[in-house]
């Protein structure tokens, strides 16, 4: 039983990001196998499976998180990223002369809700892409990809 | 107080901690984090793996290739990493003699 748990633990260290996974998936499995030969009975056996089920679902997914981060920071252009939030800010400066002639007044509840909408409009929209285009384009993306690896 | 802005996480901590007087691999990492945690904290091998990562990528730990074992991986601190653990410690030193002079803490004589 405890064979063919240790044999699907081998395929389930698949999950992981490949790197990772050739770095660490040997001696991962040797402490597993480790932890369960220092058991003393069926019942603590159980409870490191039980332990390691946990410990699977949350360092897949935090590794495979990473992993798409630091595979987005090295691979994709800084010039790209920049252009495309700019993009998206220049979308959102042309939508603005839309938006106005929806009409903003204080004299209700919903105008004040238009305002709102349209100030979260101008953040989302415009001044959250700009700051985006200058981050890109002004920290070196080296930078970028290593503060992204540290988390 | 003055603290590191290079904070180390909970388990990196009680890592290095466990690794502060010999290289070890890593169910004997495991068993001592959970001995010096008084079992609060139980790593499973992702959990270690993944702290393990982090802290070679920092160079506060090393692969050991002095120790003869071929079936594991033993790790040990570096000079980068023991400082991380001083400065830690000392940390923690002077937030417990605050706490003791702030009597947040109770002293075992004020029991008695």
């Amino acid at each position: 039983m405890s064979r063919r748990l240790l044999a699907l633990y081998r395929l389930v260290l698949r999950l992981y990001p490949r790197g990772f996974r050739q770095q660490y998936g040997e001696p991962m499995f040797q402490t597993l196998t480790d932890m369960l030969d220092d058991q003393p009975s069926t019942t603590a056996r159980a409870g490191v499976w039980l332990r390691v089920l946990f410990d699977l679902q949350s360092t897949v997914i935090r590794q495979q998180l990473q992993h798409t981060g630091e595979t987005i920071m090295r691979t994709t252009n800084k010039v790209l990223i920049a252009g495309v939030c700019l993009t998206v800010a220049v979308i959102g400066v042309l939508l603005l002369p839309v938006l106005r002639s929806i009409g903003t007044t204080w004299t209700d509840f919903a105008g004040f809700a238009r305002v709102l909408g349209l100030l979260a409009f101008l953040i989302t929209a415009i001044i959250v892409p700009i700051c985006l285009a200058v981050v890109a384009l002004c920290v070196p993306q080296s930078t970028l990809a290593k503060r992204f690896a540290k988390r | 107080m003055k603290r590191q802005q290079n904070q180390l996480p909970q388990v990196a901590f009680t890592i290095l901690l466990a690794l502060s007087l010999k290289p070890r691999h890593g169910y004997e990492i495991i068993k001592q984090v959970a001995e010096d945690s008084q079992g609060k904290i139980t790593l499973g091998p992702g959990a270690l793996y993944t702290s393990i990562k982090q802290l070679s990528a920092q160079g506060l730990i090393v692969e050991d290739s002095d120790v003869q074992d071929d079936r594991r991986r033993y790790y040990k601190l570096t000079n980068k990493g023991l400082r991380a653990l001083n400065e830690e410690l000392e940390y923690y030193r002077m937030a417990l003699q605050l706490a003791y002079e702030r009597r947040v803490i109770l002293s075992e004589a004020a029991h008695v």
